[in-house]
């Protein structure tokens, strides 16, 4: 059984920040998918944050980028935290490092 | 007369002698009657009884019988004639001290009497002693009118009476001798009151002799002329001492005089005593002159109370312990009770005969033997009587007595008594036997406890077993094997099959005899429509117990004689069939056979058994259907495979595809290699993200397009844009990641165009062992609507080789690796210098199941090209 931890934070006008630690695998991406789901009701942009996620697989990038494309095409922000090397490596392998949003170094706020 | 008859009347003549001695008194009471009835139980016609004269030194004749013989001459001869020791028949038994045998008397040479004996038609004859203290007292004799071979064990069996007879004679002896000494001891007692105290007819004191001084502590001169009532009576009894005594002198009787009386006197300190007092009047002229004899009789008082005291103290002694004391007079045989023991005997005190017959009358019959078998002992083997055994009571009450008892001597060790008592031991016993059958019970208890505890184990580990593995053929054969030999020492599953019975698993602790009923079966399949056993709860679905397995339930399933043989042969002692029923289908059937353990099922078992088949029964259901799932999806997997991998000239080929998880969900996976023209080939590898039907679907689409795009288009690049077209079309919101690549092949050269769409880079593996990918990852199809695939050329050299994969190959889920040291091109690395595809694909699929000890995570695919050297 994979281990997931979703923490969600945030703040009034601002984006919320989604924060995965442990693995995003086809056993856990069904509870990301509905807090992103609820946070896209209310028309805030999301931060996804990475840095503490350890895997990813196929169907973890598939949510990832249906999230994306569901931001894209209603004009929210989705912005996402780089994680470690093995998770990058996997959205590198897909061509995906310049498709989603990626943001470079530390998180110091909402910008 | 034959043996037992023989043997019958030797035992009459004993109890005759016993009885007779036990009745009477004396010896002249019993010797007649002895004679008549020992002889006559004996069958002998003439008997004769000699006494020892000591001081003459002879033998006498003292009583003679003839049960109808004209013996008048005989005996007249015999009371003339005295015997010495050793002289005549009677002699020499006294001088030997044992029986002696004449077979014919009239030819014997120590017979003097033969004349007469002739006359009386007397032939054969014996005798035996009379002994007692190691003393011969005497002789009986007994003649017949018949010579006779010497019996033994009549002579035996005589000689026995002879002692009883001694033993009698003792016992009267010592009676006579104690009653002689009482006689004489109240002649004395009579005779010698201590005090001797004279009174004139006022009761005044004449006489008063020493004896009388000392008692009462008077001196004559103190005494004379006094009172005798004021001196010597209390003063409670004087009144009626003077009373008694004027009515005397009125009425000339008195209940007083001549008798002896127990009264109080008093001493001179005023101290009062017990005493015997007796009265007599002198018989002089004149007023009546009384003379008292009068005795201290403190100490006897004092003895007899204690006495009393004792024996009260016994009686409670005995109440309370509930005994029962008991005195045997051997030699009389006479038996004496006390009343606790006649009540435990169910009697009412004073009612027991007192004899010994009477005593063994009421042992219970199955203990009577031993007891007269512990009595004997006891009085023969001086070994100590302590014995339990049972009574029945005259109301038929069965109790249970504790006897001890003792066997008295007298000095040259005869026995003469035997005393001892008896305890109701009925409710010790009956405690005893209570508690041992409670012991019985609680160990009965426990053991089904035991039992209990052990099905239940045994039915956890049937459950570990029956969920540990989802081919449930093979959990069935595991099944049969835990049973056996636990529960049965045969087991067999059997299920339908297309009408007809199928073995799925037989097991026996012998596997000789296991390959025997397989063969039995083959040669005797089951029929389905057989009216008992197997077939039948197959049929109904409702189990059966055969407690014992009748030869006629075999004759039935038997086919012929030699099966009906065979089976027999087996040994089958008892079965239980039970079936395997799950959401209202029979699956199949379980045989429970006992056999060499000779175990005989019960309804408990039965139990046991219908507990297990429901619970292989669901396993087996859950097992099928997950089978069933799994087929299906095994078929829709192969369809996603390559029917079969094309042969390319001069280029070998491996493939290796595992996917995982459960076997139920197909996998994302795909592999394909196809011909495109006569000399290039078109080889893809792809992964479509998730699992089951739906990933399963856009892997056909991905397949079947880039074999269409394939043979269209020139470059792979276009055959992976054309299949992001269609995917995004196909309208599934599932990506996949697609490596395609064009091998050509012109002469020696070979050829390879790659063009990747977010897949794991192809490797190649030189020859020389250099590992290097090939390609730009490009991105994943099926998501954007301008995904980037760019063609990448390299060109291969024989022994080269190039290595396809998918990224299950290299996943690894621990937070704590380093990526780069799990790289595939270290992998490959571990590959280098194979000599074939499939050597490279073999190591390759170790090295992956070295990463993943406990079995991938993802499904994996493996293609190998190599250029043959």
């Amino acid at each position: 059984m994979s281990d997931l931890e979703v923490r969600v934070q945030r703040k009034d006008g601002e984006d919320a920040a989604v924060a995965l630690i442990g693995e995003l695998d086809i056993s856990t991406v069904d509870r990301v998918e509905s807090a992103l789901r609820d946070l896209e009701e209310e028309q805030i942009g999301i931060l996804l944050d990475l840095r503490e996620l350890h895997f990813i697989d196929s169907t973890g990038l598939r949510m990832v980028v249906s999230g994306d494309a569901r931001a894209r095409s209603s004009g929210r922000r989705f912005a996402i935290v780089p994680g470690p090397d093995r998770v990058q490596r996997v959205f590198r392998v897909a061509g995906l490092e310049k498709r989603l949003t990626f943001l470079e170094g530390e998180m110091d706020g909402h910008s | 007369m034959i043996n037992g008859q023989k043997a019958g009347r030797r035992l009459e003549a004993q109890y005759a002698a016993s009885r007779i001695l036990a009745e009477a008194m004396t010896l002249e009471e019993a010797t007649p009657r002895l004679l008549s009835e020992v002889g006559g139980a004996i069958g002998w016609r003439v008997g004769d009884v000699w006494v020892v004269d000591e001081e003459a030194g002879v033998m006498r004749l003292v009583a003679h019988w003839t049960d109808g013989l004209d013996t008048s001459v005989f005996e007249t001869a015999s009371r003339d004639l005295t015997f010495a020791p050793g002289e005549g028949l009677p002699g020499r038994v006294w001088e030997r001290d044992e029986p002696v045998w004449i077979p014919d008397v009239v030819e014997d040479r120590n017979f003097p009497r033969s004349t007469f004996a002739t006359e009386a038609g007397l032939h054969a004859g014996f005798s035996f002693p009379i002994r007692s203290g190691g003393r011969v007292l005497g002789v009986i004799e007994f003649f017949t009118d018949e010579a006779l071979e010497e019996d033994e064990e009549l002579l035996r069996a005589m000689d026995a009476v002879g002692s009883q007879i001694g033993q009698f004679i003792v016992r009267t002896q010592a009676v006579e001798a104690l009653r002689g000494s009482d006689a004489r001891k109240s002649a004395i007692l009579e005779s010698a009151l201590d005090c001797i105290m004279s009174m004139d007819h006022e009761g005044r004191v004449i006489e008063f002799n020493p004896a009388a001084e000392k008692t009462f502590g008077y001196t004559r001169d103190e005494a004379l002329g006094k009172e005798m009532a004021e001196l010597v009576i209390p003063p409670s009894l004087r009144e009626q001492h003077r009373a008694a005594l004027e009515r005397y002198l009125e009425t000339g009787t008195g209940t007083i005089i001549g008798r002896r009386l127990e009264l109080r006197g008093m001493r001179k300190d005023g101290s009062e005593f017990p005493v015997e007092l007796a009265i007599t009047r002198v018989d002089l002229p004149g007023p009546p002159v009384f003379t008292g004899y009068v005795r201290d009789i403190t100490d006897r008082k004092r003895f007899e109370q204690e006495l009393r005291e004792g024996e009260l103290r016994l009686r409670q002694a005995l109440a309370a312990g509930q005994m029962g004391a008991w005195t045997w007079d051997i030699a009389g045989s006479a038996v004496s009770w006390s009343e606790g023991l006649e009540r435990m005997h169910g009697l009412e005190p004073g009612s027991f005969p007192g004899t010994f017959e009477a005593f063994q009358q009421d042992i219970h019959p199955e203990d009577k033997e031993r007891v007269l078998g512990a009595i004997r002992a006891a009085v023969h083997e001086q070994a100590p009587y302590h014995i339990q055994y049972r009574i029945v009571r005259p109301d038929g009450a069965v109790r249970w007595l504790e006897a001890r008892g003792e066997v008295y001597r007298d000095d040259s060790g005869t026995p003469l008594r035997m005393s001892g008592v008896c305890t109701d031991v009925s409710e010790r016993r009956d405690a005893e036997e209570v508690r041992a059958r409670l012991l019985e019970g609680e160990q009965a208890a426990r053991a089904q406890a035991e039992e209990a505890k052990e099905r239940l184990a045994f039915l956890a580990e049937a459950s570990r077993l029956l969920s540990s593995s989802l081919n449930f053929e093979r959990t069935l054969q595991k099944l049969a094997k835990l049973v056996v030999p636990r529960m049965a020492d045969w087991c067999s599953i059997d299920v339908p099959e297309d009408g007809s019975i199928r073995q799925l698993a037989i097991e026996h602790v012998d596997p000789a005899k296991v390959q025997l009923a397989r063969e039995l079966r083959e040669r005797y399949p089951v029929d389905p429509a057989a009216s008992e056993g197997l077939p039948k709860v197959l049929r109904t679905g409702e189990p059966l117990l055969y407690p014992e397995i009748a030869d006629e339930l075999l004759e039935q399933v038997a086919e012929d004689s030699e099966h009906l043989q065979i089976i027999r042969d087996l040994g089958m002692i008892s079965g239980m069939v039970v079936p395997l029923v799950a959401r209202g289908r029979v699956l199949g059937v379980i045989s429970f056979v006992s056999s060499e353990s000779g175990r005989r099922f019960d309804a408990d078992d039965l139990e046991l058994a219908k507990d297990l088949a429901a619970r292989a029964a669901v396993a087996v259901d859950n097992a099928r259907l997950y089978q069933e799932r799994s087929n299906i999806a095994r078929t829709l997997q192969q369809s996603l495979l390559p029917p079969g991998l094309p042969e390319i000239p001069g280029i070998e080929v491996a493939a290796r595809y595992q996917p995982t998880g459960e076997g139920n969900q197909v996998g994302g996976d795909f592999y394909d290699l196809f011909e495109r023209t006569s000399s290039d080939w078109i080889v893809a590898i792809g992964d479509v993200c998730g699992k089951g039907p739906d990933a399963a679907a856009v892997t056909g689409l991905a397949r079947h397009t880039l074999r269409a795009a394939g043979i269209r288009e020139q470059r792979p690049s276009r055959a992976l844009e054309l299949l992001n077209d269609a995917l995004l079309r196909g309208g599934s919101d599932r990506f996949c990641t697609v490596v395609c690549g064009r091998i050509e092949r012109s002469g020696d050269r070979v050829r390879l165009t790659v063009a990747c769409g977010g897949h794991p880079l192809p490797h190649v593996l030189r020859a020389s062992g250099v590992v290097e990918p090939v390609g730009e990852h490009g991105t994943l199809l099926g998501v954007f609507p301008d995904p980037e695939v760019r063609d990448v050329t390299v060109e291969l050299e024989p022994g080269d080789a190039v290595i396809f994969y998918t990224d299950g190959v290299v996943e690894d889920r621990r937070p704590d690796t380093v990526w780069e040291k799990r790289s595939f091109s270290s992998l490959v690395q571990h590959c280098a210098f194979l000599g074939s595809a499939d050597a490279i694909a073999d190591c390759l699929e170790r090295e992956v199941h070295r990463l993943h000890p406990e079995g991938p995570q993802d499904d994996i695919a493996i293609v190998v090209l190599r250029v043959t050297p």
